[in-house]
């Protein structure tokens, strides 16, 4: 993600319109600071986090927004169904993987955190693996691949997940507006049980 | 409460988002909290903790979202957050409860935060040094949940979160040194990923 500080007055506008009155701590504006990133499946509409600084860890949150309206992000796929309702989502072969890779990154189903998996690389852990298992990744991942069915205008993408320790294949259809189903998951590596360093947990 | 107040929409995108209509309090507060203390109550260590809080009446807010918990010395309290339709406490939920309720505990002891304003430098050696505190008392807690049904969803939480190198060492009874590499490895990590 490509993030840009705003200045000063952007920062405390953005403030001003996501701030909540009953924890008006949390939103601070001198402990604060507001990043803006582009999203190439948007039009319009940006990635916006705020950051408060007064603790370690710092509290962050997300937010879609044109700068004037704001979508808190808040790990479930509504607030991204709404932007997308708003008619400003615009999808093609390449940014509908863009799209995934938010989509997953932000919604947790389930309550099973799901990553989508562009690069073998962007697997989470994989530092934490050892040489065997992290070979075994990155010969049996695949890059994603999309299908467009302009009967039904929708996208079927075939794409690597990794979720619960495992890396599976999965079809995951995205309609035009955005809606993400997951059609069916196929084990490809059970990454976590194969890595002597996490033999304390298998 | 109007959609408008749910979701901060500003309704249709029709009028200026203004904060109070973004709803950040969780649905599931309660039950999220309950059913982590349920977990922590199992540990001697972690009802100190949970009866700490209690007793100095520390408030417990969840909000909703993907951010990171913990205490804020600020405001005198805990700030969790889950994902909006999460009802029962994950595993890095009940982690992080842990560990925020470790760093009020040293807060109301008297190990008092520096303004960062004034000495960023004494600031950061001070939270680097509550944290790897903190990290250890969750290993001390999780380790006394050795036989509870959640031990394991506990351990892939913390190899997750980055930290079961942190657990490892703790259980192999590595000096505090050893251990400040393994929560600076899991930090440099984390950073690496955001």
């Amino acid at each position: 993600m490509n993030w840009q500080r705003l200045d000063r007055e952007s920062t405390l506008k953005t403030i001003d319109s996501v701030k909540s009155a009953s924890d008006a701590g949390l939103f601070s504006p001198t402990t604060s600071e507001v990043q803006r990133a582009r999203l190439s499946f948007y039009e319009g509409i940006d990635l916006y986090k705020l950051t408060n600084f007064a603790s370690l860890p710092s509290f962050t949150f997300e937010y879609l927004g044109d700068g004037v309206f704001f979508q808190y992000l808040d790990g479930t796929e509504m607030p991204i169904y709404t932007t997308n309702d708003k008619g400003r989502l615009t999808l093609n072969d390449r940014s509908v993987v863009d799209y995934l890779e938010f989509f997953f990154s932000h919604v947790i189903a389930e309550e099973e955190e799901t990553c989508f998996i562009h690069s073998a690389h962007d697997m989470p852990l994989l530092d934490s693996l050892d040489e065997d298992s992290i070979d075994a990744i990155t010969k049996n991942h695949n890059a994603p691949t999309v299908q467009y069915d302009a009967g039904f205008d929708k996208f079927t993408v075939d794409a690597d997940l990794y979720s619960d320790g495992l890396l599976i294949r999965a079809t995951i259809e995205v309609t035009a507006s955005g809606r993400v189903v997951v059609q069916n998951r196929r084990m490809i590596v059970n990454a976590l049980a194969q890595s002597p360093g996490s033999g304390i947990m298998v | 409460m109007t959609e408008k107040e749910q979701t901060g929409l500003g309704g249709t995108f029709g009028s200026k988002t203004k904060g109070s209509q973004i709803g950040y309090g969780h649905p599931h507060s309660k039950s999220l909290l309950d059913s982590a203390a349920e977990v922590i109550g199992q540990s001697e260590l972690g009802r100190k903790h949970l009866k700490l809080v209690d007793t100095k009446k520390i408030p417990v807010q969840v909000i909703k979202g993907l951010g990171q918990s913990g205490f804020s010395p600020e405001l005198m309290m805990i700030y969790m957050q889950a994902p909006g339709n999460m009802s029962k406490a994950s595993g890095s939920f009940i982690l992080n409860y842990i560990k925020a309720l470790n760093e009020a505990a040293q807060e109301l002891a008297g190990f008092r935060t520096p303004d960062p304003r004034k000495d960023i430098m004494a600031y950061a050696s001070f939270i680097h040094g509550r944290n790897l505190d903190s990290i250890t008392e969750v290993c001390k807690v999780v380790k006394e949940l050795t036989n509870a049904g959640h031990f394991q969803d506990l351990l892939d939480s913390l190899t997750e979160m980055g930290l079961i190198g942190v657990y490892k060492a703790y259980i192999d009874g590595k000096s505090r040194d050893e251990l400040y590499e393994q929560y600076a490895s899991a930090y440099d990590a984390s950073r690496g990923r955001r």
